[in-house]
């Protein structure tokens, strides 16, 4: 699945987006293990940022699918 | 309800064109301009630097709206969100609001507010 980084997650993972490779469905605390293995800095923003999946906010129990694109949403602060 | 939304990277200019849609009933315009301050926490600052998640943002603030007008029933809205470099002092959003009463577009403005603060992937940072 492609994964998109935003301010400060981009920053820690030190790219925009990157492609986790798997072949099944993930859970949310699957995926964040999978991501924190790939990028340990991440680990700091498990408790705050969300995840989108295809630009929707994942509701509770939602299982990421392969061809998905993730994206990882720290809290947003524009306005 | 008509519903425009824009991204720039220039200073926002005030919409030269009103009402977004022609409707004889519109007795109300309301405009907000969001603005840099001097601090950010407690740190003086001379500009801040906004980027988002475009598509996405785009999609949230449409369906905020969407929900939003079943309870305050307006006839037009027009979000402008400035992202990069902000100087303070300088607005980062804009938010005008057409409705035939005030009330309504005060409350759809408040609300609306209120729930993209708390959800449209848009972040500020200080350069």
């Amino acid at each position: 699945m492609k994964v998109l980084f935003f301010a400060q997650c981009r920053q820690i993972a030190g790219c925009d987006n990157y492609r986790l490779e798997t072949a099944r469905p993930l859970s949310e605390a699957e995926f964040w293990t999978l991501l924190v293995r790939d990028f340990p800095g991440l680990a700091s923003q498990q408790k705050t940022a969300r995840l989108a999946r295809r630009e929707t906010y994942l509701q509770k129990d939602e299982l990421l699918q392969p061809d998905d694109e993730i994206a990882v949403i720290p809290p947003v602060s524009g306005g | 309800m008509q519903v425009d939304i824009l991204f720039v990277t220039e200073v926002i200019e005030r919409p030269q064109k009103w009402p977004l849609s022609v409707d004889a009933e519109i007795g109300a315009l309301i405009e907000f301009y969001g603005l840099v301050r001097e601090t950010e926490g407690t740190q003086k600052i001379t500009a801040l630097s906004y980027e988002a998640y475009r598509s996405m943002a785009e999609k949230v603030m449409r369906e905020k709206i969407t929900a939003l007008e079943k309870k305050h029933p307006c006839q037009a809205i027009r979000i402008v969100h400035r992202l990069g470099l902000v100087p303070k002092g300088e607005s980062a959003i804009y938010v005008g609001i057409q409705s035939r009463h005030r009330q309504e577009g005060f409350l759809l403005l408040q609300e609306f507010m209120d729930e993209f603060k708390k959800d449209v992937p848009i972040w500020k940072s200080t350069p």
